[in-house]
């Protein structure tokens, strides 16, 4: 290296520190340039990333319905699992950690997929400081209700403070009346009944004042218990003060009375009924309290469940609306059968969560409205919410409608139902006003009302519809046999229905009609098609290849030129020869059941359609489903027979609830809604196997291998120290 | 090309090492335990409890393994001859890098027992098995990158060894335990969702994530330069 002493061009010679300093900056500025492009690259990989579920039935991956929801979320959501993996059953440990785990990779799913979504994980049991957390935020956000709870509660003490000392001042006075002068036996037992009511009410409002002290002191006051334990104990009081007072008002004037106590009894009548009007004034305000969305989270806690938080509303979404079977009813439905073979529930976590996301995020609940003609209602849960238990026909599918937010009610035209319960003193179910009437959407179910066409009121089923669809309305039809008051509105909207038939195929060739399972065996019969193309329109698309049960239908035919303003779409096609059996519209089919004959002088034929939708320029929207049966709990709990076999428990015919669905998404202008929605998944298991050979591999598993890996080891560890 | 002899010298110095058939046995025997817990009769059929574990396994086998990848030369004075070979340091750094990840994969090969063992009694589901194991290979590719790194720090093995187990567990386990804390703010609750296990997870339940492989793979890169820098800087020191 050239001497800078000698040679005054060389360059000056560096120091170890300079050279460290010239060098380490390069380093570091070298790895700060690296550490940021890395960071960089990430952040495009996380923003721009692809996923790919390499599962067989797609697990991991969101139906299109739930995407479209969750893509597009202008609010925030926020997804609680408040799953506890841990179970007092040992026997329930490893079901309980599959549930847990399904509803964990649901939620990471719906984080990973969409916009606007929080998740978390919350164990009741285990992680105590995370539901503190939770329970605070919930009473924070939601707190406007709770304010108001507080109110009641807090205005409750200078109330109760009141009906106490009234309570305590008559239950001295009552103390004091000479019952021992009343001469009657009755009048004596009726007074000492009195008198016993009053003295009572002191301890026994003591007694419920305690209790609601007990109910707000727990960790999440529970306000709802609270102000239901006064309103009870109110309403309470208030029936005994009125029949305390009804008694009197019998009996005061009785000559029997003493004096003193007749005396006592014209001055307490006013006292009572101050009484009775602060209990009133409590039950009135406790009623007008609203709903407590603090109870929703309380009642989650105890239970697994899935909390959807959202703006200002949340859901709460319980293991029996996720999973089709409890395990505790699995593992009872095991012992019983004595096999060890069990139910496998299936998983509905993907339906219930869009449905709640989607409920959420709706500005305003759309009103639907099922209109029928006559007869009970239609949609009544029945008792215990069982539609077998005295509910409706379409109870299921108008429960499915509310899960969606739509608010749904019914309207009988005839009127008939509601004066009959009146006068069997039955509660009368609230209609829809006709200002509510007219914004709703209308399902109508034009059956008809009367055996005899010619017999009894004309339908008016056709006319108000007209009306409705005149006015901007939207509506989904159901004609049904023999009643023919609708086909002129229909016709207006360029969709024609044979109201007089019935779609039949001709019978099939003797070969195919042996064997088949159940569902083969009924397809057979004329009038039941087995549809898997639903045709080429929004409701119908996303339905292709799914089995559906649809019968009796009407033939549907759709005008070439339908009227200005009008698109009409016929769907659902009808098969018939080549593709499948000859079908065609049979008139005058006396026997369902009888073998098919064309007769090309009444019968109407093929092509022709099960359905038409149709839309009115600047208007509303029209959906017209001739299978009278399509929507009804019959076909929508019809159990799919292979799979029940097979333990599995699934819809045999999934299509209907879904077209259904579709329509009412459709005329509602919720397009993003209308895709398939969830279905249940199934799981391979590792097959039984005998104690013996699990031990033996589980000795090759952890004893053979290792074992085999230290002696390859030690043979090569000898071999090179000779 | 010069980086796969370094990577074959490496690999065939594992075979004559019993510190790695030592590793080797303690990773099959704790993960033959691990595995009981998916071939239970009833369980789904699968390797996702396995899959999920073995990475906090890894936590501790990979240091172990990658202790005496760079500290080793310093301790027996090889470090010269490589050093003045005309190698450069990217082609040592990857031809160690490379060696112990064929080593890795030696490691996990007999785990493919397993697998059969799956497909005699039940009908298990590949995909998912395939994303597991690759993603497993991907964490392996960070943790030793990681080890290798630390390995050039140091002359000693047993510091080597400590220390990227330390920074494994920073990055790994801590995340995971961070993630149950109710108190975490909106930063610290992002950057515990750039822990190792956040990223793995989707691999160990079936689903390939694009940025969950860029992640492993930039990450291995950003150590890998590390040591490189490392290396170089002992010229100029």
């Amino acid at each position: 290296m050239p001497d800078p002493a000698t040679n005054p061009a060389a360059p000056p010679a560096t120091t170890q520190r300079a050279r460290w300093i010239k060098y380490g900056a390069n380093v570091v500025l070298s790895c700060v340039v690296v550490v940021l492009l890395a960071g960089l690259l990430i952040y495009l990989g996380e923003t721009g990333k692809r996923r790919f579920d390499m599962t067989r039935g797609g697990t991991f991956s969101l139906k299109p319905q739930t995407l479209n929801v969750i893509r597009n979320l202008k609010s925030p959501i926020k997804l609680v699992s408040l799953y506890s993996h841990k179970t007092n059953d040992p026997e329930l440990q490893a079901a309980q950690s599959d549930r847990c785990q399904a509803v964990e990779d649901l939620l990471n799913e719906y984080k990973t997929n969409g916009r606007n979504i929080e998740v978390d994980f919350v164990d009741p049991l285990s992680n105590l400081s995370k539901k503190d957390a939770l329970i605070a935020e919930v009473s924070q956000k939601y707190g406007g209700e709770v304010k108001r709870y507080r109110a009641f509660l807090d205005s409750y003490g200078a109330q109760y403070d009141k009906i106490k000392a009234l309570s305590d001042a008559e239950s001295k006075l009552v103390a004091e009346l000479p019952l021992n002068d009343v001469k009657s036996n009755d009048l004596q037992v009726t007074l000492a009944t009195i008198i016993d009511t009053v003295r009572s009410f002191p301890p026994q409002l003591d007694e419920q004042k305690d209790a609601i002290d007990r109910t707000l002191k727990q960790k999440l006051p529970d306000y709802r218990g609270a102000v239901s334990e006064i309103s009870d104990a109110m309403e309470q009081l208030s029936a005994r003060l009125a029949a305390i007072e009804d008694k009197l008002a019998k009996t005061k004037d009785s000559p029997d009375v003493p004096p003193a106590i007749k005396t006592y009894f014209d001055g307490a009548l006013p006292r009572y009924d101050q009484l009775k009007k602060l209990a009133d004034g409590l039950v009135g305000s406790a009623k007008n309290l609203g709903e407590l969305k603090l109870d929703s989270l309380r009642q989650s806690l105890r239970d697994d469940s899935i909390l959807v938080l959202g703006d200002d509303d949340l859901r709460v979404i319980g293991s029996d609306q996720v999973w089709s079977l409890d395990p505790r009813a699995v593992k009872q439905a095991a012992n019983e059968t004595g096999s060890g073979e069990q139910l496998k529930p299936s998983f509905a976590g993907e339906q219930m969560l869009t449905t709640a996301i989607f409920a959420l995020t709706q500005p305003k609940k759309q009103r639907i409205v099922f209109v029928r003609p006559g007869g009970g209602p239609l949609t009544d849960p029945g008792l215990l919410g069982l539609a077998q238990a005295g509910g409706g026909p379409f109870s299921e599918i108008a429960q499915r409608l509310q899960s969606y937010n739509f608010d749904v009610q019914e309207k009988d035209l005839s009127g008939q139902y509601a004066m009959q319960a009146q006068m069997r003193g039955m509660p009368v179910p609230p209609e829809p006003t006709d200002a509510e009437l007219a914004d709703a959407i209308w399902v109508v179910l034009a059956f008809p009302t009367s055996q005899q066409p010619d017999q009894g009121p004309p339908p008016v089923t056709g006319a108000r519809l007209a009306d409705h669809l005149k006015a901007g309305g939207s509506a989904l039809v159901f004609p049904f046999l023999k009643e023919s008051s609708i086909s002129e509105p229909l016709h207006q909207w360029g969709i024609d229905v044979a109201t007089d038939a019935v779609a039949v195929h001709v019978s099939p060739p003797e070969s195919d009609v042996q064997g088949g399972n159940q569902l083969d065996r009924l397809r057979r019969v004329p009038y039941i098609f087995d549809i898997r193309d639903y045709g080429d329109h929004p409701i119908t698309r996303p339905l292709r290849s799914l089995a559906s049960l649809l019968f009796p239908i009407l033939p549907v035919t759709v005008a070439s030129t339908p009227p200005q303003g009008i698109t009409v779409t016929p769907i659902i096609p009808v098969p018939t020869a080549p593709q499948s059996l000859l079908s065609f519209g049979k008139r005058n089919l006396d026997d369902p059941n009888a073998d098919a004959k064309y007769d090309p002088s009444t019968d109407i034929p093929a092509p022709f359609f099960a359905g038409a939708a149709a839309e009115k320029q600047g208007a509303g929207r029209l959906v017209v489903l001739s299978c009278g049966e399509e929507g009804q709990n019959d076909m929508l709990d019809y159990q799919d027979p292979e799979m029940a076999q097979r333990r599995l428990v699934v819809p045999a015919f999934p299509a209907n609830a879904e077209l259904f669905c579709n329509s009412i998404f459709w005329l509602a202008h919720l397009e993003p809604m209308l895709a398939i929605s969830p279905a249940a998944m199934e799981v391979s298991r590792v097959a039984d196997m005998s104690n013996a050979t699990q031990w033996m591999w589980r000795f090759v598993v952890l004893g053979g291998l290792p074992l085999l890996v230290l002696v390859a080891g030690m043979s090569v560890y000898f071999a090179r120290r000779d | 090309m010069r980086a796969i002899t370094i990577a074959r010298r490496e690999l065939a110095g594992y075979f004559r090492s019993p510190i790695a058939y030592v590793a080797l046995a303690v990773f099959l025997l704790i993960s033959g335990y691990m595995f009981q817990d998916d071939f239970r009769p009833g369980e789904p059929v699968g390797m996702r409890a396995i899959f999920e574990q073995m990475v906090w396994l890894l936590v501790f086998i990979v240091p172990i393994l990658s202790m005496g990848l760079i500290a080793q030369e310093w301790a027996t004075g090889t470090i010269e001859t490589m050093m003045t070979a005309p190698l450069g340091e990217t082609e040592v750094v990857m031809g160690k890098f490379l060696g112990g990840l064929f080593f890795f994969l030696v490691l996990l090969a007999p785990t493919l027992l397993y697998l059969a063992l799956l497909f005699v009694y039940g009908h298990p589901d590949l995909g998912p098995i395939v994303s597991g194991y690759l993603g497993i290979v991907l964490v392996g590719g960070l943790f030793i990158s990681i080890g290798l790194f630390c390995s050039s720090l140091t002359r000693s093995q047993v510091v080597a060894a400590v220390a990227s187990a330390a920074l494994l567990f920073i990055i790994t386990i801590v995340p995971a335990f961070a993630a149950d804390n109710a108190s975490l703010g909106t930063f610290s609750s992002k950057l515990v969702e750039q822990g190792v296990l956040a990223h793995y997870r989707d691999f160990s339940r079936g689903v390939i994530d694009t940025g969950g492989v860029i992640f492993f793979v930039a990450c291995t890169g950003v150590f890998l330069f590390f040591t490189i820098k490392v290396l170089e800087s002992r010229r100029w020191q």
